[in-house]
Formats: C-alpha cells, sequence, structure tokens
C-alpha cells in the first residue's frame, strides 16, 4: 500500500516523500490533478492515502478532490489536503468535499506523519470492517437459505408421513401446495384489500402440506373405512384439526412464533366454513383466517378429483362446478373469484403433477398404495 | 557560512531547524531551489498579464518559501499572491514582483554562497 503525494512543487513533492520515507512508508508522486488520477488508475487498490496541494495547473486540488469524491471505487481512500496558511475558504471546500484532514503549509513534518498514519489505519480499519460484514451477511444468508429449505423439507416429511398413513400416495399434499398457492397468487392481484402479501401467501403454501397433521392421531379403522362414517366415527375424525394444531404447539425451538401460528390456524381451521357450518369452531366469514381459507378450498378440490377410499375421481370440470355451486359447503365469495382465475391451472396441476421426490419409505410404496386402493 | 547564517539573511533558522529537525536535511532542499522554476514562470506570467498563471506560481512560491521558513521571500509571495488572488485591481503586481525578485535574488545568491561553504558534518 503507498501514500500518493500530488504537488506541482517538486521541493514540496521531495520534502513529503522524505517524511513518509523516513517512517518507511512507501510513497508515489503525480505533478497536478490529471497525473494523480492515472495513478490512481493504474495503481488501482494500491492507494491508502492521498497528500493533496491546491492550487496546481491543468486540474486543481478541489476539483481533483471531487472527481475522487465522486468515483464510488476512489471514494473511500483518505486526502488530506495540504495547503498554505490563511486559506479558511480552501479548508471549509475540501471538508464540504469529503477530504479527511486539513494540513497548512509551513508543515511540521511531526504533524504530517501521524495525520497520513492516522488516516491510512482508519482506511484499512473500514475496509477490514466492511469486508467482515460483507462476509457475515453472505453467510447469514446461506444459513437463512438451508434453514429455510431443511424447514420445508421437515414439512413435507411431516405431510408425507400423514399422507402414508391414510394410503393416500402423497402427491396430495403437494398438490394443495401448488394449488394454494395458486390461489394465494390469484387473491394477491384480485382483492388487494385482504392484505395477502407474497411473502405471507409464500409462508401459507409452505406450511399448507401440515393441514392434514392431526390424522396421525385417528385410528386405522376410521382413517381407512371405505364406506360412510357413523356419526360417532366422524366426531372422532374432526378431531384431526385441533389435535393437529396442538402437537404443533408443543413444537418449540423450531419456528418461529408467526410461523408456528400459521400452521396451527391452517390445521385447526381448514375444515371451517363461510357459513360457519364447518369444524371444529364453527368460525364464520372473516373469522376464519385466510390462510386457512386458502388450504381449505385448495383441499376440497384435490380431494374431489383424486380417487380415495370411499370415492372415485371426479374430472377437474365438475369438480370446480361442485364447488362453485356449493355443494362442497360455502366458500368465501373472493375465495371462489379466485378458483375462476386459476380454474385452467388447476385443472392443468389435477391432470399432470409429479410431486418432488420426498425420502420418507421405500420406492415401491406409491406402487403398493396403488394397488391397495 | 553555516546555516544559522544563511538564516539570519533570509528568515528564521529557529523555526526551520525546530520543523525539519536536520541542517543536511535543510540543505538538502535548499540545494533543490536553484532547479525549480516557478519564479521564472511567475515573471512570464506577469509580463503575459496571465492573472491567473501569476497568481498560481506566486502561491506555490509562497508555499515553498514558508515551508523553508525563508520569512522575507514568503511575505513578499504573499503580498504579490493576495494582490493576484483579488486579479490585480489596483496594478500593484509589477512593483509587487520587483520586491520580491529582490527577496528571491538575496535566498539565491545566499544559498549558493552556504551550499559552496564546506559544512562539518550534520548537527542538530
Amino acid at each position: 500500500m503507498k501514500v500518493l503525494i500530488v504537488d506541482d512543487v517538486s521541493i514540496n513533492r521531495d520534502l513529503l516523500t522524505d517524511i513518509l520515507d523516513e517512517a518507511e512508508l512507501e510513497s508515489i508522486t503525480a505533478c497536478d490533478g490529471v497525473e494523480c488520477l492515472e495513478v490512481l488508475e493504474a495503481e488501482r487498490g494500491n492507494i491508502q492515502a492521498i497528500l493533496l496541494d491546491l492550487n496546481m495547473p491543468r486540474m486543481n486540488g478541489l476539483t481533483t478532490l471531487r472527481r475522487i469524491k465522486q468515483d464510488p471505487t476512489l471514494c473511500d481512500i483518505p486526502v488530506i489536503v495540504i495547503s498554505a496558511q490563511g486559506e479558511v475558504r480552501a479548508e471549509t471546500q475540501s471538508l464540504m468535499l469529503g477530504a479527511s484532514d486539513f494540513i497548512h503549509k509551513p508543515f511540521v513534518p511531526q504533524v504530517v506523519l501521524h495525520r497520513v498514519r492516522n488516516a491510512c489505519q482508519l482506511f484499512l480499519h473500514q475496509n477490514y470492517l466492511e469486508k467482515l460484514v460483507e462476509r457475515q451477511t453472505r453467510e447469514l444468508r446461506e444459513q437463512a437459505d438451508r434453514i429455510q429449505q431443511t424447514n420445508e423439507r421437515i414439512i413435507d416429511i411431516l405431510g408425507t408421513v400423514v399422507e402414508y398413513r391414510d394410503l393416500e400416495s402423497g402427491e396430495h399434499i403437494f398438490r394443495v401446495r401448488e394449488l394454494t398457492a395458486l390461489l394465494a397468487q390469484s387473491m394477491i392481484a384480485l382483492h388487494p384489500e385482504t392484505g395477502l402479501t407474497k411473502e405471507k401467501a409464500d409462508l401459507i403454501a409452505a406450511a399448507s402440506p401440515l393441514h392434514d397433521l392431526g390424522k396421525i392421531t385417528i385410528s386405522d379403522t376410521i382413517l381407512l373405512k371405505p364406506g360412510k362414517l357413523t356419526p360417532r366415527e366422524f366426531e372422532l375424525m374432526k378431531t384431526h384439526t385441533t389435535n393437529g394444531a396442538q402437537m404443533l404447539q408443543h413444537i418449540e425451538g423450531v419456528w418461529d412464533a408467526e410461523y408456528t401460528q400459521l400452521c396451527c390456524e391452517i390445521c385447526r381451521h381448514h375444515h371451517e366454513r363461510y357459513d360457519g357450518r364447518g369444524y371444529p369452531d364453527g368460525l364464520k366469514g372473516d373469522e376464519i383466517p385466510l390462510s386457512a381459507q386458502l388450504v381449505s378450498l385448495a383441499d376440497v378440490y384435490d380431494a374431489l378429483v383424486s380417487k380415495r377410499v370411499y370415492k372415485s375421481a371426479y374430472d377437474p370440470d365438475t369438480a370446480f362446478q361442485m364447488i362453485v355451486s356449493g355443494q362442497c359447503g360455502v366458500f368465501d365469495p373472493k375465495l371462489i373469484d379466485c378458483l375462476h382465475d386459476a380454474r385452467e391451472g388447476f385443472a392443468r396441476l389435477a391432470h399432470h403433477y409429479t410431486p418432488p421426490r420426498v425420502e420418507t419409505g421405500g420406492d415401491g410404496a406409491s406402487l403398493e398404495r396403488t394397488e391397495l386402493a | 557560512m553555516t546555516v544559522k547564517e544563511c538564516y539570519e539573511r533570509i528568515g528564521d533558522y529557529e523555526e526551520v531547524i525546530g520543523r525539519l529537525g536536520r541542517e543536511d536535511r535543510i540543505c538538502r532542499y535548499l540545494g533543490k531551489l536553484g532547479g525549480d522554476r516557478t519564479f521564472d514562470d511567475l515573471c512570464r506570467a506577469v509580463e503575459a498579464g496571465d492573472v491567473e498563471q501569476a497568481f498560481l506560481c506566486a502561491h506555490n512560491l509562497k508555499g515553498l518559501y514558508l515551508n523553508l521558513s525563508m520569512t522575507h521571500a514568503g511575505q513578499a509571495a504573499s503580498a504579490l499572491c493576495e494582490a493576484l488572488r483579488a486579479g490585480d485591481p489596483d496594478g500593484r503586481a509589477p512593483a509587487l514582483l520587483e520586491a520580491l525578485r529582490g527577496q528571491h535574488q538575496t535566498v539565491l545568491s545566499t544559498v549558493d554562497e552556504l551550499l559552496r561553504t564546506p559544512q562539518e558534518g550534520a548537527s542538530q
């Protein structure tokens, strides 16, 4: 690292060079502003401070200072302006333009030396800190990304475990996630008054695979019963909503409060209906969290277009009509708007969907389930 | 002639030795004065009526003299510098230049005499 000395009087350059030389500080000289900028270009990254005279031919010190401070690659280099005594205006101007310090002629070598050293140390320290912050920010971002990915994988795995228990293929939860994302996208576009943001929509879609988590607590005789459930069985079946939310509340230290809350409301309320006739709490209208409403419609649609132990699959058009006509319970009209908007995307997902591979068990699980079903 | 005797004619010995510390160092810079062309540039600029260029030269000379504690020449350069900074409204620049020329020549001839005198090693 060198100190750049800029002065058009050679004796001054020699004087300053000697001062720095005696303190073993390497220097390089330029005889005016134009040459100063040329040296800065040629010695890019190698100059740690500039000693700058003001009155010089071709390009004076103030213009040079302005040019340096306007260049994002140079502006951090400390500039110490040197000029004759009594130049109060020049001193003010220099400092306003970003000079770090001002030295009067006749100068005292020890003072010059100390000021140069201070400026260099600050510059190097600042550079070090900036690089450190940059590196740490990058590492934090990478860690956050990794945590986010792991988080989504864990949710997928949890969701898939439940699906396999239910003898479903595991595709259901992935399709529900995609359908939820499509609905949320439409909601942002058509009903911005709901306050739904892209970030919240992403969180809702990522959390949606957990909606049936509570089914893990339901016995096989009910969960896998091919025929209609008795009222008693249905009551037990309904508890998968509250049980799921309860399980999530016991998971501590993995997700932040907002995320846990989101997962819980999806688990608990994805069977609520807009007219209050759903379960478990009989919430009405906007009492039902938007997250749960979105997942709820996605879940119902996917149940309709999928083959289940108790029913065959409907085609996308029939499924769409059944929901719109209210045969599957009442949904918020805003949500029905979104379903209209996302209709094509929904149909595409119903026909062609290849879920991402989640390793929760043997590779033959999907085939086995199909045979069983 | 000693450095001290030299400075008795051209400026302030105590000040220069206080700042620059050593006589050999002072002599090294004094030795470079003869090669400096700023005074010639100043004369040409005043003659051509180039106030801006003349100001630049006078300013540089002022800095140079003051850095070497050549008080008399420094004051003369400063007076010319201030007249030129204002654009020389009273036309005093040529007269001030002549005053400076006298000081400048004193500096050069005294320094010349000093440098021709063999010095007895560096002293503080």
